[in-house]
């Protein structure tokens, strides 16, 4: 019962809060005045000491995040292959602003690559583990070009349902392809070489060395996307997501960045299945259905438009906590769902929307800018005092 | 070169900074300075308002340094012919019309004339039906959008479209971005050529904003800044982009005459730092004030080309905008 | 020859019901530009309620109410959740939409759970009839029907009723048609209700033997899933083109199903997707917008 005028009263309104909110403090204000105070120096200590306390997670097994009945360095290992998908999944979704809900079809893909150049059930050539994280990302890449190539051209609602059409088709090719070995799947698969003891290092019940190669693969990507966020690719991204067409005219590639979003998310997709099927060493074709790429997109879009770090702690929580509350484990998609649901209604920007910072030297400006101002406050005082 | 007081290491001077700045302007109809040193367009040059003197740092760096085929005067843009048909309507008929190079040229006429038809059609928003678009003699046919950007149209939009989750800076390196070569994996490993164009960018897009006059607000996001800073931050954006055209489709929608003045000092300004612009508007006192010349269109169609005093008198135009006269019953005009 | 008679007629009569969820999910998008996701539960709701219904009331009457909750749904999920949210992206929309989707389906799946299969098609499932020669199911013969008296009655309406007029001069231009009079929540809300409904119509075909195989009402939501794929051969803003994908994917599904096998079947019905797509992005009947600036 609106008319135009409600509508644009409306959108006022909406705008104006959203002003507001950038300037009130959000309850994480205090803490990004206080970080975007430090320098530059005091910054990487203070990511380093969290980097610590993290590789230290499995083994303090702090009583407060420990989860009863499930063995806590699996529950993080599954955390942190859930922050890396949501890594890759929001530089497509998050910064070019790309629907793209066939993620799991690059999981999978990266998975029974592999599965196949690694486990004793396959029939190729045997590699190490270690070497399929590369191969995993080169051929997923490979498929996301593929796959991007046509359907980039498309108008994003169309986007949509052919990339939730692409992860289907993935699943069923894996059921349907008799080298994939269907149901039956892979077993032994490979792992990182090492021994300790005399026993190797990484095993599938022992979950802490592969938490850590997650954690290192993690800190690695992040650093990389980190690169990509504040040079020109960033900003094309962004661009991309605010205003395609604007972007296009101002000089902007749009479509070979598309194509290299798309690319590089499901690289990252492709080595998370990879590191996936080491750790859990069994792949099948029952893990990759469409309710996963749902819980993916979830953890993105809980963690906020664009911000790595959000999203990574969004995929975090997805993942950690049907363990901690075992109640919910049966009901966490049905959880999830009113998630989704309430976010879009009333913060459809995320629970930690952070701004994305775009250049690679802005701090500098901040300097300048605060001269600018002085000035010009100082000339109206002169303006008034004459 | 002058020092800068931001992080950018001395020894790095680039060869752009080593412009010589030269006066491209036509000599024009123009009213010049007064003898108190207040340009006739009566914004005194000391003002925070004021653009930039041609002098300053900010107008150096952001002077037009592109190799331009044209000489000054010689047709920069040629249009034949230009035709857009939508469906069944015609929503530009055949105009035909030149820019010169270093030229302000005002595109008016009533609404639905087909001035931002026009726009679009140039710069590849619109793929026109029929006609031409050649940029120092050589054509723009079937070229994307972005090429056509990079061949040196950049264009400001009627309805402000700029990057609303950005600041103002990264608004304008965006538009620096275009004439950029960083790969993507030299972006991703940080190599030189990244880490040299990431520093210009920010001296560049702070000279561009001082330029129009919106430095004090770089780092805030775009969709909070005040309307008149939006509007100068598209200009800005579009000269990042280093164009030999800058088409501004209704700069000065929504601004008051003081802000229309200033306005018009800065279009002239941009002129003078040797660039050419198209300018489409609706206020008529801004576009006599400022254009060399005007084209005026109607229904699609081309109906005058000419200086602003020969437009202002010419009897279809005027027949255009206020309608031809009509008989009353009892016969009074 | 006649095994591929049999499979066209398979095939056209799959792609009746296809067309029946294609048309409803794209008059919801051409009124409110969202994808609706949860397409997939309208047409579980409105199967759940029939069969919960059925044994006391009788098939005739569950099938009605069955329609009329699906409907009911749809215009809930609008008026309630939609309309709230009104200024999200259209992605955040779509995100909101399969939200509701997993709540739905993890609600009735949770309840339908030790059900035996429930099956809806009492009247034609699993019964043989004649017809030129060939051994038909009667389901596919009176989906086709239906589907065929439903969608001639829907272009009735679209095009010479003022319902019809309304739904798509606001499609063409919201703020335009709002200024003309026309009350925009009154078409957004009824294009969701009639979407529901032609779900809810959907499912009694759905959870059959026939069409939907041995789980009945339990796979119609993941069989729905076609009705994507369908509304995007059609072109996503053509309710006809709707109708085309429908029985486009239907056949596309039966023809994969008899001559390759069941689970190429559905990885087919996304290939001739891709086929159409490269050829003709915008769908084959959908229109590619200009840009105004």
């Amino acid at each position: 019962m609106t008319s135009p005028i409600e509508d644009v009263a409306a959108s006022q309104a909406h705008a104006d809060e959203q002003a507001e909110e950038t300037r009130k403090p959000t309850r994480f204000a205090g803490l990004q005045r206080w970080w975007n105070g430090l320098a530059r120096p005091q910054q990487w200590l203070v990511l380093g000491l969290v980097a610590v306390l993290l590789y230290a997670l499995p083994l303090l097994n702090p009583p407060l995040l420990t989860t009863p009945g499930y063995d806590f360095p699996i529950v993080l290992c599954d955390m942190a292959r859930f922050a890396l998908v949501a890594l890759g999944l929001n530089v497509v979704v998050g910064q070019a602003g790309l629907l793209d809900l066939g993620y799991i079809g690059f999981f999978a893909v990266g998975s029974y690559v592999a599965a196949l150049w690694t486990s004793t059930d396959s029939t190729m050539v045997k590699i190490p583990y270690l070497a399929t994280l590369p191969l995993a990302m080169i051929v997923t890449g490979f498929v996301g070009v593929v796959l991007g190539l046509p359907t980039l051209r498309l108008r994003g609602d169309y986007l949509a349902i052919v990339t939730l059409g692409f992860g289907e088709i993935i699943r069923l090719l894996a059921t349907i392809i008799p080298a994939l070995k269907g149901n039956t799947g892979f077993q032994n698969i490979g792992s990182p070489p090492g021994a300790w003891n005399g026993k190797p290092v990484f095993t599938i019940t022992n979950g802490t060395p592969w938490f850590w190669l997650f954690l290192t693969v993690i800190i690695v990507v992040t650093l990389l996307l980190g690169n990509l966020e504040r040079s020109r690719v960033g900003r094309a991204w962004i661009a991309i997501r605010e205003d395609e067409d604007a972007a296009e005219v101002m000089g902007v590639p749009t479509f070979k960045f598309k194509l290299w979003a798309f690319t590089i998310g499901a690289a990252i997709g492709g080595l998370s299945g990879a590191l996936f099927a080491g750790q859990i060493g069994f792949v099948n074709n029952q893990k990759f259905d469409v309710a996963t790429s749902m819980l993916f997109i979830a953890a993105v879009v809980m963690g906020g438009a664009g911000n790595k770090f959000g999203a990574m702690i969004g995929g975090a929580i997805v993942a950690y906590l049907p363990y901690r509350f075992g109640f919910i484990a049966d009901k966490k998609y049905l959880i999830f769902g009113v998630v989704l649901v309430m976010l879009m209604i009333f913060r459809p920007q995320g629970l930690f929307g952070a701004r994305n910072h775009l250049l690679a030297y802005g701090r500098s400006i901040k300097r300048q800018a605060a001269r600018l101002r002085r000035d010009a406050r100082g000339d109206a005082a002169l303006k008034e005092g004459a | 070169m002058a020092s800068h007081d931001n992080d950018i290491p001395g020894d790095e001077a680039p060869e752009q900074h080593e412009r010589t700045y030269s006066t491209g302007h036509l000599s024009l109809d123009k009213s010049g300075e007064d003898a108190s040193g207040t340009p006739a367009d009566g914004i005194p040059t000391d003002s925070p308002e004021a653009p930039p003197d041609l002098d300053s740092e900010a107008a150096q760096i952001v002077h037009q340094d592109r190799d331009i085929a044209v000489a000054v005067g010689d047709n920069l843009v040629e249009i034949r012919d230009l035709t857009v048909q939508f469906g069944g309507l015609t929503a530009l008929d055949a105009v035909t019309f030149d820019i010169r190079r270093g030229e302000i040229l005002g595109l008016i006429g009533p609404n639905g004339a087909g001035k931002t038809t026009c726009f679009n059609a140039m710069t590849g928003v619109y793929k026109p039906t029929s006609g031409t678009v050649t940029l120092e003699g050589k054509p723009l046919r079937g070229m994307k959008k972005h090429a056509i950007t990079r061949a040196g149209f950049a264009r400001t939009f009627q309805n402000i479209r700029l990057f609303g989750e950005m600041t103002a800076l990264e608004n304008v390196v965006v538009g620096l971005d275009a004439r950029h070569q960083t790969s993507v994996l030299g972006a991703l490993v940080r190599s030189p050529r990244h880490i040299r164009e990431e520093k210009t960018s920010i001296e560049h897009g702070m000279a561009l904003l001082e330029f129009v006059g919106i430095a004090d607000k770089a780092g805030e996001l775009a969709r909070n800044l005040p309307y008149g800073y939006q509007r100068r931050l598209e200009i800005a954006r579009a000269l990042a982009t280093e164009p030999k055209l800058l088409c501004l489709d209704e700069p000065a929608a929504g601004f008051n005459p003081a802000e229309k003045e200033e306005l018009m000092a800065l279009i002239r300004t941009i002129r003078d730092d040797g660039y050419t612009v198209l300018l489409i508007e609706h206020d008529m006192k801004l576009v006599m004030g400022v254009c060399d010349r005007i084209v005026v269109l109607e229904f699609g169609k081309k109906i005058a080309d000419d200086v602003p005093k020969a437009i202002r008198e010419n009897p279809a135009v005027i027949a255009a905008y206020l309608g031809v006269e009509e008989e009353d019953a009892d016969g009074a005009a | 020859m006649s095994t591929f008679l049999q499979v066209i007629v398979n095939g056209l009569g799959q792609g009746a019901v296809f067309a029946l969820l294609a048309l409803g999910f794209v008059i919801i998008y051409k009124a409110t530009e969202t994808i609706n996701f949860a397409h997939g539960s309208l047409v579980l709701i409105g199967g759940y309620v029939a069969f919960a219904v059925k044994p006391h009331l009788g098939w005739l009457v569950a099938a009605l109410v069955g329609v009329l909750v699906a409907a009911i749904a749809g215009l809930l999920i609008e008026r309630v959740l939609l309309a709230h949210s009104r200024n999200a992206s259209p992605d955040s929309l779509a995100i909101l939409t399969i939200g509701v989707d997993v709540i739905i389906l993890t609600e009735v799946t949770r309840r339908l759970g030790t059900a035996a299969a429930p099956f809806l098609g009492d009247p034609y499932d699993n019964k043989a009839m004649q017809l030129l020669g060939l051994t038909v199911s009667r389901t596919y013969v009176v989906a086709l029907v239906v589907a065929a008296i439903l969608i001639g009655l829907f272009f009735l309406a679209f095009r010479y009723t003022s319902w019809g007029l309304e739904m798509r001069a606001q499609s063409e231009n919201r703020e335009a048609s709002a200024l003309m009079g026309i009350r925009s929540w009154r078409v957004t809300a009824s294009a969701w209700a009639v979407g529901g409904a032609l779900a809810g119509i959907a499912v009694l075909f759905l959870a059959t033997n026939d069409i939907g195989g041995g789980s009945g009402l339990l796979s119609s939501h993941t069989v729905a899933f076609a009705a994507f794929p369908a509304a995007i051969i059609g072109g996503l803003t053509s309710p006809g083109g709707s109708v085309v994908g429908g029985l486009v994917v239907g056949l596309a599904n039966a023809i994969a199903a008899q001559y390759v096998s069941l689970d190429f079947a559905n990885v087919a019905v996304y290939l001739v997707m891709l086929v159409v797509l490269l050829a003709r992005p915008a769908g084959l009947f959908g229109k590619v917008e200009q840009l105004r600036v």
